[in-house]
């Protein structure tokens, strides 16, 4: 059989594509998150008055926990269905680098939620100095070795869709600052505020890079 | 870039996957490079070439 000749044999179709199922995965996962920082504030919160609290208290308790389980078993799910059959040695480490990446974040945000000295102002409140100095060691220590880890280990195809990313963040960042920036000077906006600006370019990098790897 | 690439897997009942282990790159590279999508890097491309024991030329046409 040359290549030349059609192929009469069934070949699995595993060229579907993979976006859905990541993104799946990418919400399902901010959900979990979401409701593991609500049950900490929660049990905090309950802490606080001597865990005396109505039933209904009681109920939404239970409701957090069942919508933090559902998410973090659906996002479970997503990510299985990402990989399907094997993968090769270095696939691995590059993806258990993102895991690592994920749930190096997760601490992060686990231990800003504890730390918040006022919650009402997320963004912007003071921080205790031990939380404050712990993001920025897990920041400038741990994210560049696991960055450089995964950098070493991907594929030319995810390389280029996370440069993809960057380019289109690149432009991002810059129309959305100096948009920001010129609509505050005329009156129109607030003060352009960093970490808002920091977060949307992160968005838009990653929704590139998933519907480039993925699409 | 048009390719063989899915053909030349099928003849060896390799999935995707399959694939991507030799090549030593993710499925969703293989499913890039088969739907042209992405087009494979000169080293890639050689790899491709040994793995399957055929000429650049035999596996990618870049012809309009």
């Amino acid at each position: 059989m040359t290549p030349s000749e059609p192929v009469d044999r069934h070949i699995e179709d595993d060229s579907r594509s993979m976006l859905w199922p990541a993104v799946r995965a990418v919400l399902f996962s901010l959900l979990a998150v979401m409701s593991l920082g609500a049950l900490v504030g929660f049990l905090a919160s309950m802490a606080e008055h001597g865990w005396k609290h109505s039933p209904t208290a009681y109920l939404a308790l239970v409701g957090i926990v069942l919508v933090l389980s559902g998410s973090a078993w659906f996002a479970f799910k997503a990510m299985r269905a990402l990989r399907p059959g094997p993968a090769s040695p270095r696939t691995v480490k590059a993806r258990n680098m993102l895991y690592i990446s994920g749930a190096l974040g997760a601490v992060v945000g686990f231990a800003l939620q504890l730390g918040e000295v006022d919650p009402d102002m997320l963004l912007e409140g003071p921080l205790s100095p031990g939380v404050a100095l712990f993001a920025i060691a897990i920041l400038l220590v741990f994210v560049p070795i696991v960055s450089w880890i995964w950098w070493r280990n991907i594929d030319e195809h995810e390389a280029q869709a996370y440069k993809d990313g960057a380019l289109v963040g690149i432009y991002a960042y810059s129309a959305i600052t100096v948009t920001w920036w010129f609509g505050w000077r005329g009156g129109f906006f607030a003060e352009p505020h960093a970490m808002i600006i920091f977060l949307i370019v992160t968005a838009i990098w990653g929704l590139v890079w998933a519907w480039r790897r993925y699409n | 870039m048009n390719n063989k690439l899915k053909v030349l897997r099928a003849m060896r009942d390799w999935s995707q996957a399959d694939l991507a282990m030799h090549l030593d790159v993710s499925r969703q590279a293989v499913n890039a490079i088969e739907t042209g999508k992405h087009d494979p890097s000169l080293p890639l491309a050689f790899r491709i070439s040994r793995l399957f024991e055929l000429p650049i030329e035999e596996i990618f046409d870049d012809s309009v």
